[in-house]
């Protein structure tokens, strides 16, 4: 129970270390046993908090991969395009051949058909 | 949030995350939105600005090659982008145990150039020993300090950046905290230092 409550208190803390509103003595008040515990804890975020400031990538590297992004998604459209005209041959290209193949078949079935019924019946 | 409901957030970024599988201006926003926050989480995790760049770049090329494939289930945008970058170094620490670079003190200490002037509340050598103090915990629970408090996640989008419950975030957070005190603990009784 003691655990869980000092779980939730830290967790509650540290939210109010990111908004920049820390008030320890409210979350000490919370619990009775435990008062060494959790200030020690607290403690330990509140500097772990200072430590992890934020810092500024260089304006040049931003702008500079910005750059080459916005290149990159233009390559990617262009090979898009192309590939998509190039699926679009060699889909024709299949259509075509299929078409080929299904007339020679069709020929030869026509041509046969036509051969049985010109071969004389000998009775 | 600035009175912002980050629902509403999530879904204006997933109709954005959309328009950019087919216009370059919407990745471009994207990228303003996330690149400074990928770069503060790559920097922690590696403590050098060198790579910090190299790896924010490779986050960002991978995200857009694979920008097709992205689909919201139950992964925002933002979390897909800190687990590509998760990897990325993940990938960047296994090739340097592999070659056994640099030790971390030396870089943390070389690396405190285009720090925010709050930074000057606490001594460089205590912020740089708490530094490593926190490098040295397991990548788990760098990741998670780093989130929370770099990037200000909060514990449900945590979770959803690592695979993880609500709960387990929480649990694993008081964890961190502990095993961080144990080892400042350790380091003052070391050398007498105060960390």
């Amino acid at each position: 129970m003691e655990e869980k409550m000092l779980r939730e208190i830290l967790a509650l803390q540290a939210n109010d270390l990111n908004a920049g509103e820390e008030d320890p003595q409210t979350y000490l008040a919370m619990v009775s046993g435990q008062q060494d515990e959790l200030e020690s804890l607290m403690t330990v975020a509140a500097r772990v908090k200072q430590a992890l400031l934020p810092v500024e990538p260089s304006s040049a590297f931003v702008r500079s991969l910005r750059r080459s992004l916005l290149a990159m998604t233009g390559r990617k459209r262009s090979g898009a395009s192309l590939l998509a005209k190039r699926g679009l041959l060699i889909g024709a290209a299949a259509l075509g051949s299929a078409l080929s193949v299904a007339g020679i078949i069709a020929y030869v079935v026509y041509a046969r058909a036509n051969a049985g019924a010109r071969t004389p019946v000998h009775g | 949030m600035g009175g912002v409901c980050p629902v509403s957030i999530e879904e204006n970024e997933a109709a954005l995350v959309e328009r950019a599988k087919e216009d370059p201006a919407a990745f471009g926003l994207l990228y303003q939105r996330y690149v400074k926050k990928i770069y503060n989480y790559v920097y922690y995790r590696t403590g050098n600005h060198h790579d910090a760049e190299d790896l924010t770049a490779r986050t960002f090329y991978h995200a857009l090659s694979n920008l097709d494939r992205y689909q919201n289930r139950g992964v925002p945008f933002s979390a897909w982008l800190y687990r590509i970058a998760h990897n990325q170094v993940a990938n960047w620490h296994r090739d340097r145990s592999r070659r056994k670079v640099i030790a971390l003190d030396e870089v943390v200490v070389a690396s405190q150039r285009k720090v925010a002037p709050e930074s000057l509340i606490e001594s460089e050598e205590e912020r740089n020993a708490l530094l490593k103090a926190i490098r040295q915990l397991p990548s788990d629970r760098q990741q998670l300090l780093i989130l929370k408090f770099t990037a200000g996640l909060s514990n449900v989008e945590i979770g959803r950046v690592m695979g993880r419950s609500e709960g387990a975030i929480k649990s694993l957070y008081h964890r961190t905290l502990l095993a961080l005190r144990e080892k400042l603990a350790g380091e003052m009784d070391g050398d007498g230092e105060k960390i």
